[in-house]
């Protein structure tokens, strides 16, 4: 877990916590089966996933160490990478398109990689549909440009020092049972996914 | 059976204190709505699914409760309809998207249970925008939601069924969701009563979340009394959302009614400028000049940064939903799909479910929030709208410091065409111009009926207020209703149910 360190710097992207849910399954030793996590709403947090904490960032630090086994290749990235594979080498091939550039418009290149971020996975003709809508959005959006903001604060959401917090005990849950009952495929106690390491 | 020859007449306090006196069945009330309901869906399409069985049997045993002699909760028999974002015990739960198709949630949201501790009948889930995301409801994956007033017009959005439910007297009182207009603006279009309570005023748990530092829970109902009421029982502290206040529960019924008289109400010009249709206008400033009638002093305030909300709301709110619909992957519940590659691929699985069971709007603010959290874009895009966000929370401050609340007009048109603005999303979002600034602030905010259009389309007044300050608020709304003449006003179809 040593490459987490830097992940939540700028928030998560869809694809992130995604791939997450499979690189915890790897961790805990399973194969087949995701433990149960949260339920399908998020009452709570503001804007975090319940899905575990992603195991790779884009940005990774050139000294940090390599992602270890495939689960860290977001949706799209290629061909299934084989369960002998073997590592992968770092950020590069992880990402598997190159890095956004600074001030670079919204393009086919850009609604790619960002679809591959946000495990999304995009026909041609959405490609193309895509990125012509997000570039007048984004273009759009720019106009806050020509606000000086360098001097103010940013709002993440309001009133956050009148919020209470409950006292840190265990209290009933639901039952697995009714909670597994809505998964598209179950095994054990657990939620089946298809198998990605051997 | 029409609305007005059965208790669908009746409003939200009048069914529950009739109920509670004896006067009227809950079962009867249920049956009624239900009957309403199940001949308008058709051409309105404002229910995803209809609990026909379990609201009867609801109803039934609170009328057993009643016989008995026992107490009765302050929403007794009063039928409600909930925006289908919103979970149900044991009712689906899509939130108008394909990917948790046949998702039947086994637990109740807090405001839920607390409706049904106060006696509320639960009578079916109504069609939205997926994932709440639109403002005509034409984003459903399950078809859009026609205007009750004219069927070729958009009901609002993003809790179109829900307002549609409400103005056409399927149900008292339905629930939707408001993260930057989305029970307002279908409020405004449908002619009913919406409230978008303080962030933090009512619980969220269970309501399937879309932007978590903007959502909130709020009613519809048909008249300001019966928001106060339902309002007063989902408000309140509830340890499974963190986010919930615990400041006490002012009493909002007692609100309406109240004199305005040494209240103060702000006008801003930047809710009055280009592409606010003039019949709008005219409605509201009348409304405003009746509420200067009743006593209140009416004076100009400033918020400079209105302009910018748009652009802020659209980045910030995508931001937030790219994480929030990341737990959407086929794992846990709804749909899974592999796409071409067959079963064996678990990065497949991910791309096609999502590929399959989102539909274009949902992808494109996924991809839209994930492009500004993204490494290189996130200073640029997604902290510079947070840093304007808090010019926007200034704005409001400091005019709340001169003024008690701000009216406005909730949307700057009368309902518009279906499929008008379908083909452009930046239009589509520059309609929330007058909700989206309340949002970002996380002030209360709600629409009233104000008027009607020439062409018989109903008109909203918006008022916003101090945070927490709900009542002052309703005292206002209940004010303007008092004095606008539409609130009995019904759309044809309502009166005129085909068999």
């Amino acid at each position: 877990m040593a490459m987490n360190r830097r992940a939540l710097r700028s928030g998560w992207s869809a694809g992130a916590a995604a791939v997450g849910s499979a690189a915890l399954a790897g961790l805990a030793g399973l194969c087949l089966v995701l433990p149960m996590t949260g339920a399908a709403c998020g009452g709570g947090g503001y804007g975090r996933p319940t899905l575990p904490p992603p195991e790779y960032e884009e940005d990774i630090a050139p000294d940090a160490e390599p992602p270890e086994g495939p689960a860290r290749v977001p949706p799209d990235a290629g061909p299934l990478v084989p369960p002998d594979a073997g590592p992968l080498e770092g950020p590069a091939h992880v990402l598997g398109s190159p890095r956004l550039m600074p001030g670079q418009k919204i393009d086919r290149s850009v609604v790619l990689h960002v679809a591959k971020l946000a495990a999304l996975s995009l026909s041609d003709s959405e490609v193309d549909r895509f990125s012509a809508e997000l570039g007048r959005i984004v273009g759009y959006v720019e106009q806050l440009d020509g606000l000086d903001t360098r001097d103010v604060p940013p709002t993440a959401h309001v009133q956050l020092d009148r919020l209470p917090v409950r006292p840190d005990e265990p209290v009933p849950c639901l039952s697995r049972d009714e909670v597994l009952a809505q998964a598209p495929a179950v095994e054990g106690d657990g939620f089946a996914v298809p198998a990605f390491v051997e | 059976m029409t609305a007005t020859t059965t208790s669908l007449a009746f409003s939200v306090c009048e069914i529950a204190d009739r109920v509670r006196r004896g006067e009227l069945l809950a079962e009867n009330v249920t049956a009624a709505a239900l009957a309403q309901s199940a001949a308008l869906n058709g051409p309105l399409n404002a229910y995803l699914h209809l609990a026909q069985e379990p609201a009867l049997a609801a109803a039934r045993a609170i009328d057993a409760r009643r016989a008995r002699g026992e107490p009765l909760g302050p929403l007794a028999g009063v039928p409600i309809a909930v925006k289908d974002a919103i979970c149900v015990r044991g009712m689906p739960a899509t939130a108008g998207s394909k990917i948790l198709e046949g998702y039947v949630p086994p637990y109740d949201a807090t405001v839920i249970a607390r409706l049904r501790a106060a006696d509320a009948v639960f009578i079916g889930k109504t069609n939205m925008d997926e994932f709440a995301m639109g403002s005509s409801n034409e984003n459903s994956a399950y078809g859009p939601v026609h205007n009750p007033w004219d069927t070729a017009r958009a009901p609002g959005g993003s809790s179109g069924g829900s307002a549609a439910a409400v103005a056409a007297r399927m149900a008292a009182c339905a629930l939707g969701s408001d993260t930057g207009g989305s029970i307002r603006q279908p409020a405004s279009f449908s002619g009913t009563v919406g409230i978008k309570p303080t962030y933090g005023r009512v619980p969220r748990y269970g309501l399937i979340a879309f932007a978590s530092s903007l959502d909130q829970i709020g009613p519809f109902t048909t008249d300001v009394r019966g928001s106060a009421r339902v309002l007063g029982v989902m408000a309140g502290h509830d340890p499974h959302d963190s986010t919930s206040l615990d400041a006490p529960v002012a009493d909002y019924e007692g609100a309406c009614g109240r004199s305005l008289r040494g209240l103060s109400v702000g006008v801003s010009e930047e809710y009055f400028g280009a592409g606010l249709d003039p019949e709008v206008a005219a409605s509201v400033r009348g409304a405003i000049a009746r509420l200067e009638a009743d006593g209140c002093r009416v004076k100009p305030v400033a918020l400079p940064h209105t302009h910018y909300a748009v652009g802020t709301y659209y980045v910030v709110a995508t931001a937030e939903a790219s994480s929030n619909l990341a737990r959407f992957d086929g794992v846990r519940y709804g749909l899974r799909s592999f796409g071409e590659l067959g079963t064996g691929d678990l990065r497949a699985m991910y791309g096609a479910t999502r590929d399959r069971g989102f539909g274009a709007e949902v992808k494109r603010r996924i991809l839209l929030g994930t492009f500004v959290l993204s490494s290189g874009y996130y200073d640029a895009y997604y902290l510079k709208a947070q840093k304007v966000r808090t010019l926007v929370r200034r704005d409001f401050e400091k005019a709340f410091q001169e003024v008690d609340v701000i009216c406005s007009p909730t949307a700057p048109t009368p309902a518009f065409r279906l499929g008008e603005k379908v083909d452009d999303p930046l239009a589509m979002y520059l309609n929330d111009v007058y909700t989206l600034p309340a949002s970002l602030a996380g002030i209360p905010a709600m629409s009233v009926p104000c008027g009607m259009s020439g062409a018989g389309l109903p008109i909203g007044l918006h008022i916003m207020a101090r945070p927490l300050d709900e009542t002052t608020m309703l005292a206002v709304a209940a004010a303007c209703e008092a004095t606008a003449g539409v609130r009995d006003r019904l759309p044809a179809i309502a009166t005129h149910a085909p068999a």
